[in-house]
């Protein structure tokens, strides 16, 4: 992965779910980035994509669930997932032109 | 809250209301709380999403009409309270405009009645006369229904009374055995089958006959049609009806406490036939007088009134039996629709007569006291006897004492109706306070001491 990356090409969206809700009352916004990417490339991103300062960047590779289609089963591509924390005072309007 | 009225035509309002945003914004919480527990959002327990997610998930629009489900009723209501619009049926609503909520409903009010000047209906009440032809009419009747029967000793006469034996056989199987039949025999009249009134015709008592009578194509027993019977026919009493005489005994024959002389009978027949001659001149004096009222005033009613009264109709004639209104209209040939169309001039009339008397009760200050209400129960239990007691506490139920009050009020209005119509002083004195009694309208307090 180049150092240098559009920040669209590294975040593929953010995951909105009840567990990532309660989460942005830390300041703490989630998303699922390309698999390369690292925590800088992440950080960089998310402060030029949304103008907001970064804290912190946590991040994790969650596995592929599996599905079964008939006898075969297969398994959904693995994932990224980062979580944000941003500089306290920032915010990310996520459901902003989505 | 923004509500401005406008006055429609038949008696109906138009309320066009325009909600705050802050009441909506109220009103959409309510809202997302009852969708949020049944919407199903991916990544969210049901009713845990956040309204920004909900929102999003059914769109603001769709969100703001469950809000109007609620709020439509509560702002039309707060509306009425605060225009004073009393309203006597649904509204009919119609949203114009979604965000910030805007709409307009059509609602029907209590009708407004002018009487203009119904002091100045004057009717000419029908003279009654009792002629002695229409006496005479009256006793006729009395004469046939007191007439005796007596036995003759002569052969059988149109419109004598004859009691036989009649036997008949076809082909020697007998068919009809009859003893002791009694029966008028009358000219022209058919007695069983044709042909058998003419047989007995001039047979005296005691006598016997024999006749062979055609039976008729469409005779109630079939396989006797079209054959021939044999009669035996024997003849026992011959009796006459015998009008009695108009003297003092006839009188005395229908009451003779009441009626010592014939002389009397007359005089009550014709008094009774005035009693109710008189009656009908009265009523067809009220009749008109109202019908003329009602032709004065400047009603304003609404539609469903009008619909009300249908209703009631159908239930008056029909009963309450949704089968048998149905099987009524198949039986007519109408739609539903039809039929309460052929109902409605005359459910129209009753509503103009029935809005005419009760302004009229009201401004003419008719009231029924409960004294007097008490009095109509008394009279209306005392040919019970013993029983009145008892039956008079079945009637003395609040519903049961409404109904008497109304009774009495619409009678005493009915009355009144008749006395203006039969005023004496000219009507062009009166132009003046009649003139001031339209003119004050939905007002009446100044117009009640007018008419004392």
């Amino acid at each position: 992965m180049p150092s240098q990356i559009h920040p669209y090409a590294v975040l593929l969206r953010p995951i909105i779910t009840e567990k990532s809700t309660v989460l942005t009352a830390q300041d703490k916004y989630v998303f699922s980035v390309d698999p390369r990417a690292n925590k800088a490339q992440i950080k960089e991103a998310v402060e030029i994509a949304f103008n907001v300062r970064v804290a912190n960047v946590n991040t994790m590779n969650m596995k592929g669930k599996p599905r079964r289609f008939g006898r075969r089963v297969t398994k959904q591509p693995d994932w990224k997932k980062a979580v944000v924390t941003l500089v306290p005072g920032d915010t990310i309007e996520l459901f902003e032109g989505i | 809250m923004k509500v401005t009225r406008e006055r429609l035509p038949e008696s109906r309002v138009l309320l066009d209301i325009e909600v705050d945003p802050e009441r909506l914004e109220k009103s959409l919480d309510a809202a997302y709380k009852r969708v949020a527990s049944k919407a199903q959002v991916p990544g969210f327990r049901p009713g845990k999403a956040p309204r920004r997610v909900v929102e999003r998930m059914v769109g603001r629009e769709s969100l703001i009409r469950e809000a109007l489900d609620q709020l439509v009723p509560d702002v039309y209501n707060e509306a009425l309270e605060q225009e004073d619009v009393h309203a006597v049926d649904q509204p009919e609503l119609e949203i114009v405009e979604l965000d910030p909520p805007h709409f307009k409903a059509t609602v029907p009010v209590l009708p407004t009645v002018e009487l203009n000047n119904y002091r100045d209906i004057r009717v000419e009440r029908e003279a009654v006369e009792v002629t002695e032809e229409m006496v005479n009419e009256q006793i006729e009747m009395l004469r046939q229904r007191y007439a005796t029967q007596v036995p003759v000793e002569r052969p059988v006469g149109w419109g004598d009374i004859v009691i036989a034996d009649v036997s008949a056989s076809v082909d020697d199987e007998p068919f009809v055995e009859d003893n002791d039949a009694e029966f008028t025999l009358r000219e022209g009249e058919t007695l069983f089958i044709e042909g058998l009134a003419e047989a007995f015709y001039g047979m005296g008592a005691g006598e016997e006959k024999e006749v062979d009578l055609d039976l008729p194509e469409d005779f109630q027993v079939e396989r006797l049609q079209g054959k021939t019977a044999h009669f035996k026919l024997t003849v026992k009493d011959v009796k006459e009806e015998q009008l009695p005489e108009l003297d003092d005994d006839l009188a005395q024959e229908i009451d003779a406490e009441q009626f010592p002389t014939f002389q009397a009978l007359q005089e009550r027949v014709e008094n009774d036939l005035r009693n109710s001659l008189e009656q009908q001149a009265d009523s067809k004096l009220q009749q008109d007088a109202l019908d003329q009222m009602v032709e004065q005033a400047s009603l304003e009613y609404p539609r469903v009134y009008v619909e009300r009264e249908i209703d009631s109709l159908i239930r008056e004639n029909l009963g309450n039996d949704q089968q048998q209104y149905q099987d009524y209209l198949a039986r007519i040939g109408q739609s539903e629709a039809e039929y309460r169309e052929s109902l409605a001039e005359n459910a129209e009339s009753r509503v103009k007569r029935s809005l005419v008397l009760s302004e009229l009760a009201e401004v003419e200050n008719i009231e029924v006291t409960d004294e007097e209400v008490e009095e109509q129960l008394d009279k209306l239990v005392e040919p019970a006897g013993e029983e009145a007691p008892r039956l008079r506490e079945m009637f003395a139920t609040e519903d049961g004492m409404a109904t008497i009050r109304r009774n009495l009020l619409s009678e005493k209005t009915l009355a009144r109706v008749r006395e203006i119509a039969t005023l004496d002083e000219p009507a062009a004195q009166n132009a003046g306070d009649g003139q001031q009694a339209g003119a004050a309208g939905s007002d009446q307090t100044p117009e009640k001491e007018d008419a004392e």
